[in-house]
């Protein structure tokens, strides 16, 4: 039985790898019995995932991209940097203001959806969401994100 | 034997029901949304979207169906979509889309969510 409360990934920046990563990321969920954190884990996941392959590494296969999931007494950390330049995260989510009939520009608010913690390194092409999954505090509305609470 | 199509298309004369076999993430929302084009330019206007298959939606999903509702408002036309499982019904419900088009979970499901 596996005990390790860590699990690393390095792939090539591709969208078949997001998928490979987030099968296996839920089958180390699964293990831990995590259930009821699936979808909120695969959701935030999937959009680090899909940013480092999109945004960070521009689609480049020659790149790739780290994950990594932790799980301790409190919460599930998901950890995912690229090789890119990063962004200017701080602005990003000043301005995160989700226009209901826009395309885009809803992954850092499904960030704050579904993190409890969201950090950046400094230049932005590392993010950490944080998620706890013992002692829950009160979700968070939709509308205390807008408000920036 | 014919293999099953991935995304199924049910015809319909009045509306036409299209049900994703899967999730609706950045690597599979191209091919849906290709099948989706293709139904509003053969004059689809009321359009039905079955979830049934559908655990996880990101954002370039959501995207996809905003922009499915936009293609087709602008048409005269609209956007259903049912089956939801709670958590889904909950994330686009987040995102206000309750309010531009019609949208209802999957009875069968009723696993509690929280954000």
């Amino acid at each position: 039985m596996e005990t390790s409360q860590v699990k690393n990934w390095a792939a090539a920046a591709s969208l078949e790898n997001v998928d490979l990563i987030c099968a296996e990321m839920t089958v180390w969920l699964e293990e831990r019995e995590l259930y009821r954190e699936l979808f909120a884990l695969e959701i935030l996941a999937r959009e680090a995932l899909n940013n480092a392959v999109f945004h960070g590494n521009r689609s480049d296969p020659s790149k790739k991209v780290q994950a990594e999931i932790k799980h301790d007494a409190e919460s599930v950390s998901i950890k995912v940097s690229d090789e890119g330049p990063g962004f200017n995260w701080r602005e990003c989510l000043k301005k995160e203001e989700v226009n209901d009939n826009r395309e885009n520009g809803r992954g850092l608010t499904l960030y704050q959806l579904y993190a409890d913690k969201v950090e950046f390194n400094e230049s932005g092409n590392e993010v950490i969401l944080i998620r706890l999954v013992n002692s829950r505090k009160p979700s968070k509305s939709f509308q205390d994100i807008r408000e920036g609470k | 034997m014919q293999p099953e199509p991935e995304n199924q298309i049910e015809q319909d004369p009045i509306i036409r029901f299209y049900k994703p076999e899967g999730d609706i993430t950045a690597s599979s929302a191209p091919l849906i949304r290709v099948d989706l084009k293709n139904l509003i330019a053969e004059g689809v206007r009321d359009l039905v979207i079955d979830m049934i298959n559908t655990r996880v939606i990101d954002s370039t999903g959501i995207g996809l169906l905003v922009s499915t509702h936009n293609s087709l408002q602008r048409l005269n036309g609209k956007l259903t979509i049912k089956n939801l499982t709670q958590e889904l019904l909950e994330l686009l419900k987040a995102f206000r889309l309750d309010k531009h088009f019609n949208m209802s979970g999957d009875p069968r499901l009723g696993s509690p969510a929280r954000m």
